[in-house]
């Protein structure tokens, strides 16, 4: 099976399966507009993603390389935060630093299923939680001021009511 | 003469202790080995098995083998003429009763979740993988007991299925359903103790993972009420003693619950200060420095519950921008509502259709039709062989068994028509609550 070179931020380099690789759509694109010579020892170089991070990102694709592609139609695509599988579950209990750096990089690389599972994560840790819980769980600074608050506040009184 | 009634499991069986309950070890079998038809095999396998742990636990002396050694021993037929182990080496056999026994003086008893996981890991394996439950569709009032809840609970692995995140919500569905209306006082003792520990469960994974607390928290106001009605009146659920038990249990649970909430004012109090008590560290830089608008966006667009996404807005500018975004709303009204439900509205209020604010749309349409129950994972009911099941794990279906030597053509078709989803009412309106 052919092989490819992903040189992370920091410069390591990992040797991975093409098909693995193809998962990420920017990856894929470039494959396909560059023309791929097996006998090339190329690598590729991905500024953006630390190696760490790259690890990661690998194991998980590795794991989901036989998962039949995601239906493309926005129409029917289901809203839900818990359809998280248990593998994905525990492959995700990183801190937040890690999971946050997870969805750029799939934001950067483009793959479309992990950062589904990674921002639902996100989405699960909102759910349910006050404007307060939520800045404290993302160390998110208030920079309302009161009148913008007032008016928020007044916007999403619809919300409260039963 | 205080009356002693008649003990409930009946006689010739052989009970064992499984997860909190009692378990007839008949069934444990079936279930443990539901491929093996014949049953003399499966007698013979199941004392292989045990002599084998035996000679394990045997070899090494730690306090965890004497768990092992125990739930072995309970497992073993007590029917078996021969006991391999015994035969083949006697002495050690003796010697490690006498080794458990001095253990269990020195008071390292292995408590009940070291049972349940050796249990596990040695010899239900193959049960643990795949559960369901045989119910009685067409309850009368004759055989309306023969559905037991708890024993529903404990077979269809509520339990675990509390900590799972795709079966969470539609399990604390029913939670909430059975602590309220005052159901709670139509359930045995048996059901009781297990749903108490199943809030357990829930409050430890909730503490654990920082998530669902809104839910946590319905549930114990819930149960709150409930039980102060009954302190009210003079009556309990159940006997004292259970009763005393759940108090005490509710009562944990909601210094757990108050303990994250004070948890979380402290840290607001100062910030800087507690950022390492959070049970998931915080991120120096915070969700908005990390994160470009776009990512944040795709959280936002994540979030099924408007609650949610405008609480979210609630906490400062970049969000606000995004939850007051068109897209969001547009999202929303198209997973909690149907074309036709949205064409309707468009309809009935001319005035919506010219600007085209979904967000307006949204609140027309929730007064209008109120929002669907959407679950990720339900439990099944196969008609055919009448079985509750979780709609991944599946079931083994003796239906589709009988068909699939016959004539297959027809059995694809068929089996759709034969499982259907359970709702949360549904499935307590088996149990008759």
């Amino acid at each position: 099976m052919p092989t490819i070179k992903l040189q992370s931020s920091d410069g390591e380099v990992f040797p991975v399966d093409v098909e693995i690789a193809k998962q990420s759509v920017t990856i894929k694109t470039m494959l396909d507009d560059l023309g791929m010579e097996d006998e090339e020892e190329e690598i590729v170089p991905l500024p953006n993603v630390n190696a760490a991070i790259l690890k990661k990102v690998i194991q998980w694709a590795t794991y989901h390389k036989d998962d039949p592609p995601a239906p493309e139609d926005d129409e029917n695509k289901e809203k839900r935060t818990d359809d998280i599988t248990s593998w994905d579950a525990d492959f995700l209990k990183v801190d937040q630093g890690t999971l946050f750096e997870l969805i750029l990089a799939s934001n950067y690389l483009d793959i479309k299923g992990l950062l589904d599972v990674t921002c639902k994560t996100v989405a699960n840790m909102i759910k349910g939680k006050t404007p307060e819980e939520i800045r404290k769980t993302f160390n998110i600074k208030n920079d309302f001021t009161p009148s913008e608050e007032e008016q928020v506040r007044k916007e999403n009184e619809w919300c409260e009511e039963k | 003469m205080p009356f002693v009634s008649k003990d409930w499991r009946s006689p010739g069986e052989k009970w064992i202790r499984y997860n909190g309950g009692w378990e007839m070890k008949k069934t444990v079998w079936n279930v443990t080995h539901q491929s093996n038809h014949h049953h003399g095999f499966t007698f013979d396998l199941q004392v292989h098995e045990t002599g084998e742990s035996l000679d394990d636990s045997g070899s090494e002396s730690s306090p965890m083998e004497v768990g092992s050694w125990d739930s072995s021993y309970s497992l073993s037929p007590s029917s078996s003429p021969v006991n391999h182990s015994s035969f083949k080496e006697p002495v050690s056999k003796v010697s490690l009763l006498k080794k458990c026994f001095t253990l269990t003086k020195e008071a390292v008893k292995p408590n009940d979740n070291d049972v349940k996981h050796l249990n596990r890991e040695l010899h239900l394996p193959q049960m643990i993988s795949q559960p369901y439950y045989n119910i009685t569709i067409k309850s009368t009032r004759e055989i309306a007991g023969f559905n037991g809840l708890a024993e529903a609970f404990l077979r269809l692995d509520f339990l675990n299925a509390v900590k799972d995140i795709r079966r969470f919500n539609y399990v604390s569905k029913i939670m909430y359903k059975l602590f309220s209306h005052d159901r709670l006082s139509q359930l045995s003792g048996a059901a009781q103790k297990v749903l108490f520990r199943m809030l357990e469960e829930m409050a430890d994974m909730v503490y654990k993972n920082n998530v669902n607390q809104h839910v946590l928290r319905k549930l114990l106001d819930e149960l709150h009420a409930t039980l102060s009605i009954y302190h009210v009146w003079g009556t309990h659920l159940g006997s004292k003693a259970l009763f005393k038990q759940h108090v005490e249990s509710k009562r944990k649970i909601t210094e757990m619950v108050e303990k994250m909430q004070v948890t979380y004012k402290q840290d607001l109090a100062t910030p800087a200060a507690n950022l390492n008590r959070e049970s998931s560290p915080v991120n120096k830089n915070g969700l908005i420095n990390s994160l470009p608008e776009e990512c944040i966006r795709e959280i936002l667009l994540r979030l099924s519950d408007p609650k949610d996404v405008e609480r979210a807005g609630d906490t400062c500018l970049t969000m606000s921008t995004i939850a007051r975004e068109k897209r969001v709303w547009r999202e929303l009204v198209q997973t909690h509502f149907t074309k036709q439900q949205i064409e309707f509205i468009m309809n009935e209020k001319a005035d919506l259709k010219g600007h085209k604010d979904w967000k307006i749309i949204y609140k027309a349409l929730r007064w209008r039709f109120g929002l669907k129950e959407d679950y990720t994972e339900v439990l099944m009911l196969c008609r055919k062989c009448r079985v509750l099941f979780w709609q991944s794990l599946g079931h083994p279906c003796l239906v589709r068994e009988m068909n699939s030597s016959g004539s297959e053509d027809d059995e694809d078709s068929q089996s759709v028509q034969v499982e259907s989803p359970v709702s949360p009412n549904l499935f307590l309106s088996f149990f008759s609550v």
